[in-house]
């Protein structure tokens, strides 16, 4: 189960299992990211390549239009995949 | 053991997901566990259905709970030679303009497993892949 949802504050919230089946489903919110937002983990379980590539082409887009995604909330098992990944890198992780 | 053939599209994801629970579920192993061998399994079984969408037959995913250790063996039965193990590393340390997501697959397979094993045999890809147990995962 995988949902993407626009939160009231403009915060962008994942939730469930972030597979390679889901991209679709999440690259139409994230292809409308035209500024700067918060990507909130704390309802997200997993999350595999294919998601990190969605979050990496949106990160290497806004930063051309001088905008960012910063991240918050992830949990132990998904700190360590960015970790791995070398996204703690490329992406802000908000200190909890 | 446990062995299961799955058909070669994404759709199947939900179904190996719940296979890989149910196995570790049966043995006993802790939760924690299954996110990382989930991640592995799912980045081996995508690159059969992206690269090979035109194999014939099912991927086949075997469990074997070993003394010290988690065997999970994915076999293509209709596949072109493709080494995972001499496949070039993902560049981890570029910076943001030059990173590419091509490749984050396999080295993420790397990272959550202890050993990763290609044969090829008979037109079948074999991926084996070898997770030790540490004593929070029993």
């Amino acid at each position: 189960m995988f949902d993407v949802r626009v939160e009231p504050d403009g915060e962008i919230s994942l939730v469930g299992r972030f597979d390679a089946a889901q991209v679709e489903k999440a690259q139409a919110v994230f292809d409308s990211i035209q500024e700067s937002r918060v990507i909130n983990f704390r309802q997200l379980d997993y999350i595999s390549s294919a998601g990190l590539g969605l979050l990496l082409k949106t990160q290497k887009r806004l930063k051309d239009m001088g905008e960012r995604l910063r991240l918050k909330h992830l949990n132990p098992h998904i700190r360590d995949v960015f970790r791995y990944a070398g996204f703690d890198a490329i992406f802000e992780i908000l200190d909890e | 053991m446990m062995k299961r053939r799955f058909k070669r599209q994404l759709q199947s994801l939900e179904a190996v997901f719940a296979y890989l629970e149910t196995f570790l579920q049966q043995h006993r192993l802790k939760p924690q566990l299954l996110p990382v061998i989930s991640l592995a399994v799912e980045e081996i079984f995508t690159n059969c259905v992206k690269y090979n969408p035109s194999g014939v037959g099912n991927i086949l995913i075997q469990l074997t709970l070993k003394k010290r250790s988690l065997e999970i063996r994915i076999t293509d039965p209709d596949a072109p030679p493709f080494d995972i193990t001499r496949a070039p590393a993902a560049d981890t340390a570029a910076p943001l303009s030059q990173r590419e997501s091509g490749r984050l697959g396999l080295h993420l397979v790397r990272q959550m497993m202890d050993t990763v094993q290609y044969e090829y045999r008979d037109g079948q890809s074999i991926i084996t892949l070898q997770k030790a147990l540490e004593p929070n995962h029993v």
